[in-house]
């Protein structure tokens, strides 16, 4: 590594220390494959198993309500590659827990519960009219494998949230949840909701703001497993604000982890819903985690902004005019400036626009008028959607940012949630198409470089999938009605179409391009024409567990040649199940000791000398954290490395067994001048010369060696090379030649049956002429008469077969004298070869000899086994 | 006397031991000649100890160049005496349908000189060749072959052959052949399906006759 190399991994160690945002360019200090050089091939299995043991897992979601008037559906996912069975347990608002019934969902299959129904089945008449937190309690080697959401709607009327799960973090004490309020009209209202998803009591601070960032804030503290309600209205009006909007903030000193807000507004008079996102502050966040493009500015993405003139799919009424707008708020107490552009499109066209930089005063919050921005030519007027990009100065979550489109009458629009995460891979809940209902999904590059996307629905219980792949630009989105995809029979990247009767199902998204660290934003609207509502939904992103490990540890290298290594860790979203991630780590190779062993750009090892070293990586994955987020982790993966010796050929490959002063030559490299040959079993060296590409030895094969496949391999420097197979012929099984069956001479009634069989060599094309024993077991005579029979083993009467292997086996009682008629016994009859320590069985005879009929392995005389049938061991 | 040497190409021995046979041990030495008095070299003389139920080899040798054999450690007791030599011709009298009860035996006692036999063997019987095949396909098949003798049926023996068969007959012997294999009905000499007209066959010593078979597969059986 050269000292530029060294000095700017130094720097970068210490910048990644200290939390400073820095961009990633030169981190790198192979910053481009060699020519010629390819990624590694693993020949490893991927996803491989998990190496995480399964245990006891819960995600949490913090509302529902059975209250009169509104309906609640859980809505679940199972990620994983095995069934899941989660068992949802509803808190009351007091965090009294009610268990419900267990289900079970296979894997990629999306399923709902209906929780009037559920309470209805459980038989609790406190759940009914009531309100409180869930908790989706699992057993799983990973959180993320269930994907979780409440869908919490008030039935004949166009208000629908989607509120996703989460997890609790008992570890994080500061911080809080950052938020906007929204009052759009007179009458509309609407809670925040607190939840205490740990056992620990929390004291909170709330605080509503003014546009201009004025504070009225009030204290109180949520018990343990407690959910908490506030009105809104009655929040802004008891701080004596009289706007329609500003900031809104719960903030813990304490368990901060544990603490989640929903934020919700409706009026039922206009027909009104709007879900006011809130996001986490967590003090310690740092951009290096959460800059997934990697530009040095912390960006938030709304991906599916509704723009003035609604797209025609999602069926409001003709002449439906939206007036969308952002609300953007500064959570502290320093000036930032945050920079919009809006990605645009139409039913023709798409375009990009820039949206001006805001200065942003301490806790201010700031309306962006998008409908003025679209009569002022900003944004094409017949632009139906944009994908919002916000850059800011500062750090994560200093800012929050919260997007909506509503005609005047706030009756019909839609929402788009602002987020910063870009990952590898979504999965999605579910999504519908019927006559009332049609989803729409957007996947777009949020990165600074294209990618290959891949969007998959999953159907029919996660048996089936469709699946589109789609290069994307930076800012690029790939648009996906689902509805259309069915009516219109598009067929997918395999020529698949999806079925006409299809209306549910899941999702996901992937990047192909980076499988460690993506890019990848996503965005979904499900439209209910019904009441002509539009509910936006999110999926799940993907992260890895912190245990990155290299494929091979310690990789084997063979001298003068090269062997592949990358990078590997558990998917959270499959279950553990290990992942290749090499790319996240490209360019970031080093070896300790490159006189024993170089590395590529792609972490391809080359063996310089017989020796060991170590050699090491670093790169940047989406991790998953117990909030079920992404962040950006870094990990530096290190494992040992042994240069071996290597040899490439060995001549001859095959000898007798017996055979004496066998010369072998063995071509390679790395041997050193005193290498040692490992023989196998039965081997004795009696000479040896070798350089450091060539041995020759010189061996006899003894009595006592393996016929078959052996391993011959060199140590040279305590290194092993790799083996290579030497085969060692002899004496190997046995084969029916002829099978005759006839009374004995001598005998009316009694038969006798000859079978001739061929001893033949491991290698079939050779024969021999073998001394042979019989390892006989006797039982059940039931004859009246006493019996003798004859015995032949290796120790007393070896016998030898004619030169070719050739020699007749006979079962016979060899007389008529023995009753009553067909009485006999039963035999075991190993043949062994003698002239082997131990004796190997060459075939093993199981049957019977009755005096009228006999059987050898399952074949009843007068059938016959049919000549060249092999006689198993 | 001529001892063979045990390492003798072809050389086949094998001599158990006989449990509940005598335990002390003798030898049996002697000459193979053939209908005309000649040596038969590269016979196989088999001695098949009485009263002895088999699940093994027999104590067996090959001949040598002069027709001589020479059996030791053999524990003493009273042994059937058989040679054969199928690529000539003579089969293995160790089958009753070949001897026609009509082979040598032969007391052996340890205290006494080595037992010295003359074994004959011919007249050289009749050899049956052929193919056996499907008579829709012509494809070869592998079958059972079924020998009786006519004028004593309890006389028989079944053997496996390959699809280019090679059959010795006793010579100047009536036998009724059945030829059989699984998925087909079985084929008699003479007649497959009219039983009154089967005939037997007959051939002379040393004779060879040449007779494909072609076996019509069987009807399939109803299913259940």
């Amino acid at each position: 590594m050269s000292f530029l190399c060294l000095l700017s991994r130094v720097l970068l160690s210490l910048i990644a220390m200290v939390n400073i945002g820095l961009a990633w360019s030169g981190a790198n200090c192979q910053s481009t494959p060699p020519p010629g050089s390819h990624p590694p091939v693993p020949n490893k299995i991927f996803p491989g198993p998990s190496p995480l043991p399964p245990i006891q897992q819960q995600q949490f979601i913090s509302y529902w309500t059975s209250e009169t008037g509104w309906m609640s559906e859980l809505q679940l996912r199972n990620n994983g590659p095995q069934d899941l069975t989660v068992t949802p347990v509803l808190r009351l608002s007091d965090g009294t827990e009610t268990p419900l019934s267990a289900i079970t969902i296979k894997s990629e299959e999306a399923a709902s519960v209906d929780l009037d129904q559920a309470i209805s089945a459980s038989g609790v008449p406190n759940l009914v009219g009531a309100y409180g937190s869930a908790v989706l309690r699992y057993t799983s080697p990973t959180q993320a494998t269930l994907y979780a959401a409440m869908m919490v709607s008030k039935p004949g009327h166009p208000i629908m949230f989607h509120i996703d799960a989460t997890g609790d973090d008992e570890s994080r004490q500061g911080g809080g949840r950052e938020g906007i309020w929204w009052l759009p009209n007179k009458n509309a209202d609407g809670y925040l909701v607190e939840t205490n998803l740990g056992p620990n009591p929390i004291p909170l601070v709330l605080s509503v703001y003014d546009p201009s960032g004025r504070e009225s804030r009030q204290m109180h503290s949520i018990l343990g497993h407690q959910t908490l309600r506030f009105s809104i209205r009655s929040l802004v009006s008891a701080a004596g604000f009289t706007g329609s909007y500003g900031g809104i903030k719960v903030a813990a000193v304490a368990h901060a982890g544990s603490l989640d807000t929903v934020h919700f507004l409706y009026d039922e008079g206009a027909g009104f819903s709007a879900l006011m996102k809130m996001f986490d502050y967590d003090p310690q966040a740092t951009l290096t985690a959460r800059d997934y493009a990697r530009t040095g500015s912390w960006t938030v993405r709304a991906p599916m902004l509704a723009l003035s003139v609604p797209d025609p799919a999602l069926a409001f009424p003709s002449g439906t005019e939206l007036e969308p707008l952002l609300m953007i708020r500064n959570t502290t107490a320093k000036t930032i400036t945050a920079t919009l552009r809006f990605t645009w499109r139409s039913a023709t066209a798409t375009g990009k626009a820039a949206g001006g930089s805001l200065q942003l005063a301490p806790f201010q919050t700031q309306e962006v008028d998008v409908a003025a921005l679209q009569k002022a030519g900003t944004i094409p007027l017949d632009a139906n959607w944009a994908l919002v990009t916000l850059t800011t100065n500062s750090l994560p979550d200093e800012v929050v940012a919260v997007a909506a489109s509503y005609d005047s009458t706030l009756r019909y629009g839609a929402q788009t949630p602002f987020s910063d995460q870009l990952t590898f891979r979504w999965e999605g809940g579910m999504w519908q198409y019927d006559a009332f209902h049609d989803s729409i999904i957007a996947a777009g590059n949020g990165g600074t470089r294209p990618i290959r996307a891949r969007f998959t629905i999953f159907y029919d219980q996660g048996t089936k999938r469709y699946d589109l792949e789609q290069p994307l630009l930076p800012d690029e989105e790939m648009w996906i009605d689902v509805g259309q995809l069915i009516q219109q029979q598009s067929p997918d990247k395999n020529g698949r179409t999806l079925p006409l009767n299809l209306t549910t199902g899941s999702y996901e998204i992937a990047d192909l391009s980076h499988k460690g660290a993506g890019t990848v934003f996503e965005g979904k609207v499900i439209y209910d024409k019904t009441y002509g509502h539009v509910a936006y939904g999110c999926a799940a992103c993907c992260g890895y567990a912190l245990t990155t490990t290299l494929w091979y540890d310690p990789l084997g290298i063979p001298d003068g040649s090269g062997a592949y290594q990358g990078v590997q860790v558990p998917d959270m979203c499959q279950g553990g199940a290990l992942a290749d991630v090499s790319d996240s780590f490209y360019g970031n190779w080093s070896v300790q000791n490159t006189g024993i062993a170089t590395a590529d750009y792609y972490g391809t090892h080359t063996g310089v000398s017989v020796g060991s070293t170590t050699s090491s990586t670093s790169g940047y994955i989406n991790s998953n954290d117990s909030h079920i987020h992404c962040p950006l982790v870094h990990k530096t993966p290190s494992g040992d490395d042994n240069t071996s010796p290597q040899i490439t050929s060995i001549s001859p490959t095959t000898a007798m067994i017996g055979s004496n002063s066998k010369q072998i030559t063995i071509n390679g490299a790395g041997f050193g001048t005193s290498p040692t040959v490992n023989l196998p079993t039965g081997f004795t060296k009696s000479a040896q010369t070798a350089s450091d590409t060539q041995i020759q030895i010189t061996v006899n094969i003894g009595f006592t060696a393996i016929i078959g496949n052996n391993s011959i391999s060199v140590t040279a420097n305590g290194l092993p090379s790799n083996s290579v197979s030497f085969q060692v012929d002899g004496p190997y099984h046995l084969v029916v030649v002829s099978d005759v069956t006839g009374p004995c001479s001598g005998c009316v009634t009694t038969v006798q049956r000859t079978v001739e069989y061929q001893v033949q060599d491991f290698n079939p094309s050779t024969v021999g002429q073998w001394t042979l024993g019989e390892s006989i077991a006797f039982n059940g005579w039931n004859c009246q008469q006493t019996e003798s029979h004859a015995t032949n083993n290796c120790s007393s009467n070896p016998s030898t077969t004619g030169a070719s292997g050739l020699f007749f086996d006979t079962w016979s009682i060899n007389s008529d004298a023995y009753t009553p008629t067909g009485c006999g016994f039963n035999t075991t009859d190993h043949w062994q070869w003698c002239g082997h320590s131990p004796n190997p069985t060459l075939g093993t005879l199981t049957g019977y000899v009755h005096t009228d009929h006999i059987s050898i392995n399952g074949t009843v005389s007068p059938s016959q086994m049919t000549p060249g049938t092999v006689v198993p061991f | 006397m001529k001892i063979i040497s045990a390492t003798c190409g072809l050389l086949i021995t094998f001599l158990p031991c006989l449990a509940g046979f005598g335990q002390q041990q003798g030898k049996i030495e002697g000459v193979v000649r053939n209908e005309q008095g000649i040596a038969v070299a590269g016979a196989t003389v088999k001695a098949q100890p009485e009263g002895v139920v088999l699940s093994s080899a027999v104590p067996q040798i090959e001949t040598d160049a002069g027709g001589r054999f020479e059996m030791d450690h053999l524990p003493s007791g009273t042994y059937k005496i058989f040679a054969m030599k199928e690529s000539a011709g003579y089969p293995d009298t160790s089958f009753a349908f070949y001897s026609n009860q009509r082979f040598p035996k032969l007391v052996l006692r340890s205290d006494a000189q080595p037992a010295e036999i003359v074994l004959r063997i011919g007249p050289p019987g009749g050899i049956m060749t052929g193919i056996v095949s499907d008579a829709v396909t012509g494809r070869p098949v592998a079958a059972s072959f079924i020998l009786r003798r006519v004028s004593d049926s309890r006389l028989w023996i079944s053997m496996a052959q390959r699809s280019d068969y090679r059959v010795l007959l006793p010579p100047d012997v009536e036998v009724a052949v059945e030829v059989s294999a699984d998925g087909y009905s079985a084929w008699h000499y003479g007649d497959s399906v009219d039983r009154m007209h089967r005939r037997p066959i007959r051939l002379r010593p040393g004779e060879e006759k040449k007779l494909n078979v072609s076996l019509q597969p069987s009807a399939t059986k109803a299913g259940n």
